[in-house]
């Protein structure tokens, strides 16, 4: 059963409803800036008495009431595709794949729809070239009226911009929320950050109208004549985009760079809104004296299995409390009743959700860097084994003795003797290391004329099976069943099915073109290690700012239990940050830089987490018990060297 | 419209920054901003030729800061909770410069610098490190009416707020607990805020503009003098650590503590009187909130001395004069701040106009202190007396003087 979580039921729904009234309301004040820029025309001498004109008219308004709709329609989307990880698809096909899936398609059509319903708004507030898709026609004597082009052109620029956009969003995790570190009220923000959603939004129209422009100009006249024809009307003679045409093409682009910025601005609007609505800080109850209610305690949502939204509202509101609010230390600092985990110090569930985060990041961080180091002393050796073969390949040429030392392979164990396996080798084969020794290499029979005789490993032979078979029937002793053969038979089959799957998997792989959409992208990689920085960073912060206020908050010396904890994890982390900083990994994607940017940040958070620590508890943290590394790390920042 | 409403729009960048410096003679002065790291023993001192300089108090290594974009450095500041980061506020940008206490070098190369620069936000005349050690980074511009804050390591900055019809906002101070914030601005008003949701209340009708404020530690007391006015007003705010979140609940009117009106105007004129020039230029609380250090503006015939006046805010606000404190001949103050971190007492720092920096350290036990360890009996203040030795002092202690040419 697939229960939603409470708190999205109730104040994620709540406040979704809350950002679609506010956006209703503020589409009004926002359509009628449009419609003054609108009509802003160079041969337009009457704008403010058209603009007033407009104002009082009853089908501006009612028009402006659709574009509010639709923008609630918005809202509802952001809602099913909004997300709080940063994670990104590491390898191009995932990245393709992500695109074409069904629920992709379905919301970058909605998006087009939208804006496509959005244009045609437009294009009926005033009466203009782009409201009727028929228009009277002078090159046709036969004909009164034919296909508009410019109707068509304009409501498919909507139709792009609504579609191109959102995939631009998705691509760029624009979709993700972004917790601001710093909290503003609704219309602050808004008037904030108006001028700079606008600004957004023209470039990235602009950018796509250069694109839609062109890819018209090449093939636009299919979607026109297939829909001319679909509706009966006749073709005017000519094109509208045209370098031949360029009077009539400048105010087109004008009119649909307007028209696409205002639906850029709605949709970014929308979802500006929409990140302040939902990254609000939410009280958690601390404690209650009632047990249906130890769901909605802060220290049962700071777990691992809640909802990761849920996951980021409780750290945020920890991080708040542990900021700005003493009472509720004090509350952390004392005896609970029940924590929500079973355990009766409140603390202790709060300081084991923190360290579990750190270190999970740290451990994600040591990883990385020991794939790294693996993959780079992999690269080293293969360098090295290239040169080695052809060192060989030379040696080999010229008649010499073989080149193959004896410490490279290693001596199989007694109870595989060759007298019972007269086809394997004396050494295992498996030691091999094909990077320094191919097979090819091995089976030649230069080999076979040096001083030490290696026979040649025939491990996918029938008879190596029979003879395997016969061993364990020797050494066993014990009368073995024709089932059990069979039995054995089957799984030693499946085995090498698997193998042999294996292997061809890695052929594939090694085919190029495949290999080019498969392998994970290393930037990506190390970037998504940082996917969940947010919680990373508060989980620090509210580590640091319990454990420095518990010096003169703390009455019951809980948290000075676990001192030495909380440091260890802290410097850990600082040392692989410290290490995963000075590897250089680029990106051409801002998406992943920012993700790659939030290690310095975190380095940074981290060491004002020490120091936080250090400064409060100064010369007593001499007394606590931690490894000589970490004694001179925080002898370091006792005396403000790091 | 707007020239008319705030002349400062009319000024040069120079001028500008100038009339609002904390320096009374930021054109003119060698020295140009000094500002002591909060935990460690060092300071950075910016000077007239736009370099700056880091001061140990254990190394004689001195690092000089110098880079093509930092010209009319206007404020800097330590990162709270950090060793090496130091933000300068300048005529184009704001640099973050990282310098690593360990190091060597007495260059920092240009990879240890981040330059912050947010457009129609210039010159930087304030700026503020969270004080609570977060890798945030406040900045205002007195021809722009927006407070920005950077996430320096991520190098994103954020619009906060807006301080509209002020015609941009001067100065940006946050108390030591971290809980609220003056914005001044050229305009007769100001603005507090408290540093959770950042909602403000607004005080105007002033005689002048906010020439200079300062909080107490625990950032319940705020004083401030205004331009051309011979007095320091206070507001005093409740102590935020009893509530959930940090709430504004200031008087509505300020109060005035202390009237530094020489004694033959006092006679001649009345105290409503607003002076021609500058009277108080900078006021300054050490961190203990015990003493008060004013500076007095230039055209002030007492522009020689710097008075230092004890200090209480519980139960009552109450200013006793401590005296006075004498400088090198023919030499002008410039510019003074308080040594934080200090163990007992305080240290005031001077810079004079002739280059000179003074340090003047102040013994004496504070009133916390008092209260924690039970001792009943109250401790004699400051006399003239007190403070002539200390000046003694000073001018024994030449050789800590930092002469800066």
């Amino acid at each position: 059963m697939n229960t939603e979580h409470w708190l999205m039921a109730q104040e994620l729904r709540w406040r979704s409803a809350a950002c679609a009234v506010w956006i209703w309301l503020l589409m009004f004040p926002v359509t009628a800036g449009f419609l003054f820029t609108w009509l802003l025309l160079p041969y337009n001498i009457f704008i403010l008495y058209d603009f007033f004109v407009l104002l009082f008219a009853f089908r501006s308004w009612f028009l402006a009431f659709c574009i509010a709709c639709l923008c609630v329609l918005y809202v509802k989307i952001n809602k099913d595709t909004y997300s709080v990880n940063n994670g990104m698809k590491s390898t191009r096909i995932d990245m393709l794949l992500k695109h074409v899936r069904p629920k992709s398609i379905v919301y970058t059509l909605s998006h087009a729809f939208l804006g496509n319903c959005i244009t045609f708004l437009i294009s009926n507030f005033v009466p203009t070239r782009f409201t009727h898709i028929s228009t009277l026609c002078n090159s046709l004597p036969e004909s009164n009226s034919c296909f508009n082009e410019s109707c068509f052109i304009f409501h498919l620029f909507g139709f792009v911009v609504g579609s191109v956009s959102f995939i631009l969003r998705e691509e760029n995790r624009e979709s993700t929320l972004f917790f601001p570190p710093v909290q503003q009220g609704r219309f602050l923000s808004v008037k904030c950050h108006l001028t700079n959603l606008m600004l957004k939004s023209a470039s990235v129209c602009a950018k796509i109208l250069a694109y839609f422009l062109l890819v018209y100009y090449l093939v636009g006249f299919l979607g026109r004549n297939f829909l001319a024809t679909l509706l009966g009307f006749p073709l005017c003679a000519g094109h509208i985009i045209s370098l031949w045409n360029l009077f009539d093409l400048v105010p087109l682009a004008w009119s649909l760079w307007l028209s696409g910025t205002f639906v850029l601005l709605l949709q970014n609007l929308t979802w500006h809104l929409f990140n302040v609505y939902l990254t609000q800080i939410f009280q958690f109850p601390m404690d209650s004296v009632f047990p249906e209610d130890v769901p909605k305690l802060l220290t049962t949502n700071l777990n691992n299995s809640q909802p990761a939204v849920v996951q980021h509202m409780a750290f945020q509101y920890l991080s708040f409390i542990s900021q700005f609010s003493a009472s509720k230390r004090k509350q952390i600092f004392m005896l609970g009743s029940e924590s929500g985990s079973g355990k009766l110090f409140k603390w202790d569930v709060i300081a084991d959700e923190c360290i579990s985060r750190i270190s999970t990041l740290t451990e994600k961080l040591k990883d990385y860097q020991q794939g790294i180091s693996f993959t780079g002393d992999a690269k080293r050796s293969s360098s090295k084994s290239s040169s080695t073969s052809s060192q060989s390949s030379a040696s080999l040429n010229s008649g010499s003795q073989s080149v193959l030392s004896v410490s490279m392979l290693r001596r199989r164990p007694l109870a595989s003797d060759s007298s019972r396996n007269p086809n394997m080798s004396y050494f295992e084969v498996s030691s091999l290391d094909t990077s320094y020794a191919p097979p090819s290499q091995l089976n030649t029979s230069a080999l076979l004329n040096g001083s030490l005789a290696v026979p040649t490993p025939k491990l996918w032979t029938k008879q190596a099976r029979k003879n395997q078979a016969n061993v364990s029937t020797s050494v066993y002793g014990s009368s073995t069943t024709q089932d059990q053969d069979d039995e054995a038979s089957y799984e030693t089959f499946k085995g090498q099915l698997k193998k042999l799957g294996a292997r061809l998997l890695q052929s594939v792989r090694g085919i190029s073109v495949v290999s080019y959409f498969i392998t994970e992208l290393p930037d990506r990689k190390a970037g998504n290690i940082f996917a969940d920085h947010q919680i990373y960073r508060w989980s620090i912060q509210s580590i640091s700012f319990l454990t420095a206020a518990s010096i003169t908050e703390d009455d019951y010396g809980f948290v000075q239990r676990r001192l030495h904890e909380v440091l260890g994890a802290l410097l850990d982390l600082l040392s692989v940050l410290e290490k995963n900083c000075k590897l250089s990994v680029t990106s051409s994607s801002p998406a992943v830089l920012s993700l790659l940017r939030q290690q310095h940040s975190l380095k940074a958070e981290t060491k004002s987490a020490i120091h936080r620590i250090t400064n409060s508890f100064a010369r007593h943290l001499d007394s606590i018990a931690v490894s000589a590394e970490h004694r001179r790390r925080l002898t370091s920042f006792l005396e403000q060297r790091e | 419209m707007q020239l008319t409403l705030f002349p400062h729009l009319k000024l040069s960048n120079d001028e500008l920054i100038a009339s609002f410096s904390e320096n009374s003679n930021w054109q003119e002065s060698p020295i140009r901003y000094l500002c002591w790291h909060s935990h460690a023993d060092k300071f950075a001192i910016a000077l007239k030729d736009d370099t700056i300089r880091i001061h140990y108090n254990d190394n004689e290594l001195v690092p000089m800061l110098k880079h093509k974009l930092q010209r009319n450095v206007t404020m800097m500041s330590w990162k709270p909770l950090s060793a090496s980061t130091l933000a300068v506020g300048t005529q184009t940008a704001v640099l973050v410069w990282n310098i690593d206490p360990t190091s060597l070098s007495t260059r920092p190369s240009s990879g240890a610098v981040q330059v912050l620069s947010h457009a129609g936000h210039s010159p930087v005349t304030s700026i503020g490190w969270n004080p609570r050690g977060l890798d945030l980074l406040f900045t205002t511009s007195t021809l722009s009416s927006a407070i920005v804050v950077w996430n320096v390591s991520m190098k994103q900055s954020q619009v906060i707020q807006h301080v509209t019809a002020c015609g941009g906002i001067s100065r940006l101070l946050f108390s030591p607990d971290g809980n609220k914030v003056i914005t001044t601005t050229p305009s007769s008003s100001f603005r507090v805020f408290e540093t959770a949701t950042w909602t403000n209340e607004r005080w105007s009708k002033l005689a002048g503009r906010v020439q200079s404020s300062c909080w107490n530690p625990s950032g319940t007391l705020l004083l401030f003098a205004l331009y051309r006015d011979p007095r320091i007003y206070s507001l005093t705010f409740s102590d935020s650590s009893s509530f959930d979140q940090p709430v504004l609940d200031g008087p509505k009117h300020a109060s005035v503590i202390l009237d530094l009106t020489p004694d033959d105007e006092r006679e001649h004129e009345s105290s409503n009187v607003i002076s021609p020039s500058n009277i108080i230029h900078s006021i300054c609380v050490d961190p203990t909130g015990e003493r008060l250090a004013v500076m007095f503006g230039r055209d002030d015939p007492r522009c020689h001395l710097v008075a230092v006046y004890a200090l209480a805010s519980d139960p009552v606000v109450s200013v006793t004069p401590s005296g006075f404190i004498h400088g090198p001949v023919e030499a002008i103050p410039t510019f003074i701040t308080f040594k934080p971190n200090v163990k007992k007492g305080a240290l005031l720092t001077i810079c004079y106009s002739n280059g000179h920096v003074g340090y003047i350290p102040m013994y004496f036990k504070a009133a916390n202190q008092l209260n924690r360890s039970k001792i009943l009996t109250p401790l004699k203040s400051f006399s003239m007396k007190d403070i002539d030795q200390n000046q003694s002092m000073w001018s024994k202690s030449q050789n800590n003087s930092l002469l800066v040419s």
